[in-house]
């Protein structure tokens, strides 16, 4: 298995989770679950911003716990900031992107998600789906082979929903690229998702 | 390849060293030469007892003559926000931020020996000693508190004044839930600020304090070092006064955070109706304040006289400006420099909730604002005096120390800042893994506005310097302030308020960036 999680031990002051998963190449998992059940910490824990207490995750063998995070090779969206304020939106989007991307496949993402006119405004500028399909074009052209993204369509209404999740799936399969994905909704899972993992409280 | 953040902690722990060698060859200058010893004899030798006794003293009178000022004015300016109250917060500032010197003339100016007040003064009344001291102290200091404890009022939280007026809370009792809860720690704090600015103060003393019956620890460090060439006596008195004044700056630490260019602009929604009778009493009180800001700038300008201004010798004072701005901006900028370096250690450590580590780079960092300047200077330039560098060495001291004296407000300004990036943008970086380069540039494009207002802040203070080039500088080759002390020295007042005017003006244009760059670095 590509991706290998196994007994990773969370620990916090009244809280404590433990978590197995495996995910081949190119898998998508939907990871489901109440509120507060601990899917974000898990993902977080994933990226390399929450210590685990013991388990361990492995990625084609690597131990991904022993990297820092910026050696982690997890492209990630989070629930909030993931757009620089003071940076516009061109200059967001470039950020960690490799030099032929932002040539050949960024304009094109920006067309099919419909932000060719946002691409001089400030974050602060643009509306809450507007912000997330930023956030998703990015994390999705980088070049890192594993995919997290944390309610990556939340804020979205139907039409840029459906456009977002085919961008997503069509982004996800071209380069073959493992994803973990947190949502609510059934029609993201049924769209995306190979396989489903339920938390339970 | 080094990370971002192995380069960034070497170069913070290598600037911290850098930092902790200054004061160390300023102790050791201090103690090595020509025999020079702690003597603690001394500490028993009546006329230090008597210095002591009057820095205490003048500090203690001048914070609480400072507080006794400044609370029920802030009261007033929350209660019931008259018109001009933005513009009044303005001029508070302006007048904790005017270089000494300024204050000093218009003191003169106005209370002196043919002042414009004297008439209505008492027959016995004498300027210089603790009088003169305690009016320059105050005006300089009681609109810090000001703004301060109105910030605290501002801080009330949200209802609670409805509430109180719910439950029918007499004034005494509002004051006693409502108010003295919240204010008690800020008076505390800024009541401590304000006595150890007072202790370690120097150019007021030195030109109001009018002979050894007025002198405190810093002027008679000066005075051991430059007069008599006592140096034993200068460094006795150095580790006494940094001692008192170190453990002042912790208590101050321990006590709460003061955010001295913090007070809000707009005032709470709801307010209780005030009775008529205290309200018009207020207004009388806020227009007093008014009269206080306002005087000694009339006495500036209306002690200008035509004939002084024509005769005036307008290269010797251009000069001064000049070589003002010059050093001031090469402290500002090693300021800036230091700060940027300094702060990432210091946010890592409390990133991995290690207050103990981050208290002391703090510590550390912000020292010199307790190891007096007249402390490091005497020390450093007897070491340089020792090793024959002086000439060659003066001017690179010069700046470098004004430099560590704006530090601990530079960083004030920048941390905030700098912890609100890390804690949105943390993650985020990381995650992207960014290369070295577009990473600091992303970072100082987010510190723009902080690093202007920061900068104008060093601008301000360094350019109000007196006491480090009381000892580096060229007296032949003086700074505008060394001017305007010479000036006001020999009595040509109507000289010593044009350069007042002049600086004064330079720090009005720098306040006006430093507040709206601090404002909208904060929307």
């Amino acid at each position: 298995m590509t991706l290998k999680v196994e007994n990773l031990s969370i620990y916090y002051a009244d809280w404590q989770r433990d978590y197995s998963l495996v995910a081949a190449e190119g898998e998508r998992l939907a990871i489901k679950g109440l509120s507060g059940v601990g899917k974000t910490t898990l993902l977080m824990a994933l990226a390399g911003f929450i210590k685990p207490i013991a388990g361990s995750a492995r990625w084609r063998d690597q131990d991904l716990l022993a990297l820092p995070p910026e050696r982690r090779p997890i492209s990630m969206l989070f629930q909030d900031d993931n757009l620089f304020e003071h940076l516009s939106v061109a200059q967001n989007l470039r950020l960690g992107l490799r030099a032929e991307t932002i040539v050949n496949s960024l304009p094109e993402a920006v067309e099919q998600l419909g932000l060719s006119e946002q691409l001089n405004k400030l974050p602060g500028q643009l509306s809450g789906g507007q912000r997330q399909r930023v956030g998703l074009i990015r994390t999705l052209l980088r070049p890192e082979p594993l995919i997290i993204l944390d309610e990556p369509f939340a804020e979205l209404d139907a039409d840029t929903r459906q456009r977002a999740l085919d961008f997503t799936l069509n982004a996800a399969r071209a380069s073959n690229k493992t994803m973990l994905l947190i949502t609510h909704q059934d029609e993201d899972i049924a769209a995306l998702a190979t396989q489903t993992l339920h938390l339970e409280p | 390849m080094p990370t971002l953040r192995s380069v960034q902690q070497l170069s913070g722990y290598a600037a911290l060293a850098c930092l902790i060698a200054v004061t160390f060859l300023a102790f050791q200058g201090l103690a090595g030469f020509n025999n020079a010893r702690f003597d603690p004899e001394l500490l028993r030798d009546p006329y230090t007892l008597k210095i002591l006794k009057f820095s205490l003293w003048q500090a203690s009178l001048s914070t609480l003559i400072s507080l006794l000022v400044a609370w029920p004015l802030a009261r007033i300016l929350y209660r019931l926000n008259p018109t001009g109250t933005q513009q009044f917060l303005r001029l508070c500032l302006l007048a904790f931020v005017t270089p000494t010197l300024v204050v000093i003339t218009s003191t003169m100016v106005l209370f002196g020996p043919q002042g414009l007040l004297r008439e209505f003064l008492p027959a016995q009344w004498k300027l210089f000693g603790l009088n003169g001291i305690l009016i320059a102290h105050v005006y300089l200091n009681f609109p810090l508190a000001l703004r301060i404890l109105l910030q605290s009022y501002q801080s009330l939280p949200l209802g609670s004044e409805r509430l109180a007026s719910q439950l029918k809370l007499s004034s005494w009792q509002r004051f006693r839930v409502l108010e003295w809860p919240q204010l008690r720690s800020s008076l505390l704090a800024v009541g401590t600020l304000i006595f150890i600015l007072c202790f370690n103060s120097f150019a007021v003393v030195l030109a109001l304090g009018g002979g050894p019956s007025a002198t405190t620890f810093e002027l008679a460090i000066y005075q051991a070092l430059k007069y008599q060439f006592n140096l034993s006596e200068a460094l006795t008195l150095s580790w006494f006064q940094f001692a008192i004044a170190g453990s002042l700056f912790a208590l101050t630490a321990l006590l709460s955070k003061i955010d001295w260019l913090g007070a809000r602009r707009r005032m709470q929604g709801w307010q209780p109706d005030v009775h008529q009778i205290l309200r018009k009493l207020g207004l009388v009180l806020y227009l007093c304040g008014w009269l206080v800001m306002l005087l000694p700038l009339f006495a500036l300008l209306s002690s200008i006289e035509p004939t002084k201004l024509a005769n005036l010798d307008y290269r010797v004072l251009l000069m001064s400006l000049g070589r003002s701005l010059l050093i001031a901006l090469g402290a500002t900028l090693t300021a800036l420099l230091l700060a940027l370096v300094l702060l990432p250690p210091q946010i890592e450590a409390l990133k991995q909730h290690r207050p103990v580590k981050a208290a002391l780079i703090n510590w550390i960092s912000t020292h010199h604002l307790v190891a007096p300047a007249m402390v490091l200077s005497t020390g450093i330039y007897i070491w340089l005096l020792s090793s024959g560098a002086l000439k060659q060495w003066s001017t690179f001291w010069l700046v470098l120390l004004n430099a560590l004296l704006v530090l601990p407000f530079l960083l004030t300004q920048l941390r905030t800042n700098s912890r609100a990036y890390q804690q949105q943008y943390g993650a985020l970086i990381a995650n992207l893994n960014l290369s070295l380069l577009v990473r600091s540039s992303i970072y100082l494009r987010y510190l723009k506005r902080p690093l202007m207002s920061a900068f104008a802040l060093g601008l301000l203070l360094a350019l109000g310097d007196v006491s480090i080039f009381a000892i580096f500088g060229s007296y032949d080759a003086p700074t505008l302030p060394w001017l305007i002390y010479s000036y006001a020295g020999s009595y040509r007042l109507g000289e010593a308020s044009i350069a007042s005017t002049l600086l004064l003006l330079i720090c009005a244009l720098l306040l006006l960036v430093l507040e709206k760059s601090h404002h909208q670095s904060k929307v």
